[in-house]
């Protein structure tokens, strides 16, 4: 997973304005922010407590390993990455509820579990996100 | 019915992308492209990705590099119906007759569309193109004449979001238009047509009928007769008879696996006994015909003692086609086809056949309708757990009952 976009209606303009957000369009559509892997700020929007925060993204968190309590030392909590296009290995696609995450000390991990068979092919990772309704 | 003077066809620009756009009003205006079940191929795409240089069937390794901002929508059959159906709602209310075509091109007789709209047939056109984005969301093009094939040649030719009356200078219109765009030209068609000189739908007006009829046959000598302005092509609002049912498509990656393809022949028989039961009729012979490497490869048919659409007879003779069936390279299109149909009520039975015992059958057809389709399959078919696992591919273009057409 290599990012996230979130449509400019998931945004306010207070948080586009505190954290200096810069919008891009895609084709004739609507404004969007991209949150990127590659970014040099890495970050991510993420709800926490019924409020939508950019935090930092530190990295990924196998589903598999946070249920298995390798991660419990940590405290992490749940929390939800909002995202209307996700990006992987160059392929944007949409996003129904956005993605799960999990929250430690104010860094973002994306909690990632195994490919469905449509998204392997189409992307060609063998993980992808727990994305929050369950599938694409 | 009498033949109405004015035709119309519809058709949906860019259908799958706008029924995308309909439930994600994000995607307007930016390059979007609909992936098969597989994920791996483009099979429709906008009119901004079109532009890009994206075709239908280019792989999505190869799209990525030629439209890097677009973005890719997995395809969703149920959605497309529901969007589908309610356009055909909508035309059924500005006409009497409508004929459902294909998931997104419907013919319907245009009379009565001036009186509805209060203004003339082209204003009505553009009123009734409006009315259809506002009510349910989707751009189409339409196009009206005296004869079906005029009107889709309107309709196409219009495209994007246009709309054309076919009521004027006929060469004009026609002059333009390559014969092989009219619809039941094909390929082979289309060469025999220019072999002969007939290159454009007015060349094809020009030359005599009966010489069309001999190299086309009466098809061609219906174009001819469309063409010329006379209609000999009906609305048909109820879609006749089938000859034959089939079942079936890409078994996903290739496989040499008979273990995988015997759970493929289940699955399409089970999805083709549903076929048999919507349409209430029997089978007197399956046909099995696989394809390697994506060309025709093998066929076969088995006759059934009598008609029928009982689970044991079908998948029995599907699977013993199977069993024969030669793999010497990886199958990658497998078709289960019901032949020789017959309806139910008119069935004449063995003189040496045994009642059979339905009651599994109808237990299954009930469970599966109450809790979803293929909550109750084969055995057979658990090797096929990974395409049973994507709902997507619980529903296929061809479930969509009552069209024309594919």
């Amino acid at each position: 997973m290599n990012g996230v976009s979130l449509s400019w209606r998931e945004l306010t303009d207070d948080i586009v304005h505190r954290y200096r957000l810069t919008s891009i369009c895609r084709g004739d559509g609507e404004p969007e922010y991209l949150f990127l892997w590659r970014a040099q700020n890495r970050r991510l929007p993420v709800w926490v407590e019924n409020q939508l925060l950019i935090l930092p993204w530190h990295g990924f968190c196998r589903l598999e390993d946070l249920e298995a309590g390798h991660w419990s030392h940590r405290c992490p909590v749940r929390v939800e990455i909002p995202a209307t296009l996700g990006q992987d290995k160059g392929v944007w696609y949409p996003i129904r509820e956005g993605i799960n995450g999990v929250l430690i000390h104010r860094k973002v991990f994306m909690l990632t579990q195994v490919s469905t068979h449509y998204y392997k092919i189409m992307t060609r990772n063998p993980r992808m996100p727990m994305f929050a309704n369950g599938d694409l | 019915m009498n033949q109405p003077n004015y035709v119309a066809h519809i058709d949906s620009d860019c259908f799958y992308v706008s029924a995308e756009r309909v439930r994600n009003p994000t995607l307007r205006g930016v390059p979007v492209g609909v992936l098969g079940n597989q994920g791996a191929c483009v099979i429709a795409k906008s009119y901004e990705m079109k532009a890009a240089g994206v075709k239908t069937g280019t792989p999505i390794w190869d799209a990525i590099k030629i439209c890097p901002d677009g973005v890719y929508v997995k395809r969703d059959f149920h959605w497309y119906e529901v969007i589908s159906r309610k356009l055909l709602a909508l035309l059924k209310t500005v006409s009497p007759l409508v004929e459902y075509y294909s998931i997104d091109e419907m013919f319907f007789d245009a009379d009565q569309l001036c009186a509805i709209f209060g203004k003339t047939l082209e204003k009505s056109m553009e009123a009734l193109q409006q009315k259809v984005k506002d009510e349910i969301g989707i751009p189409v093009s339409i196009g009206i004449a005296h004869t079906k094939t005029l009107a889709k040649l309107g309709s196409d030719t219009a495209k994007p979001f246009g709309c054309k009356l076919m009521d004027g200078d006929r060469r004009a219109i026609l002059r333009d238009i390559p014969a092989g765009e009219l619809c039941g030209v094909g390929r082979r068609s289309e060469k025999k047509l220019i072999e002969n000189g007939i290159v454009t739908c007015w060349d094809f007006v020009q030359a005599d009928r009966l010489f069309i009829r001999n190299l086309l046959t009466i098809k061609g000598e219906a174009l001819w007769y469309e063409l010329n302005g006379e209609a000999v092509q009906p609305i048909v609002t109820s879609r006749p008879p089938h000859k034959a049912i089939a079942r079936g498509g890409s078994v996903g990656r290739q496989t040499t696996d008979r273990d995988r393809l015997n759970g493929f022949v289940v699955r399409n028989s089970e999805r083709l006994i549903d076929a048999l039961d919507y349409h209430q009729v029997h089978s007197r012979l399956i046909v099995l015909s696989l394809e390697y490497n994506g060309e025709i490869g093998w066929c076969r048919r088995v006759s059934l003692a009598e008609p029928t659409a009982a689970f044991k007879e079908i998948v029995g003779a599907s699977k013993f086609l199977m069993r024969h069936a030669p793999i010497p390279a990886r199958v990658s299109h497998m078709h289960v086809i019901a032949e020789k149909l017959s309806y139910r009520k008119t069935v004449q039975r063995s003189l040496f056949s045994s009642p059979k015992d339905e009651r599994l059958d109808k237990i299954k057809w009930y469970v599966n309708r109450k809790i979803g389709r293929f909550s109750v399959r084969s055995g057979d078919t658990l090797v096929l757990d990974d395409v049973y696992a994507d709902e997507a591919n619980e529903y296929d273009i061809c479930d969509i009952y009552g069209k024309m057409c594919f």
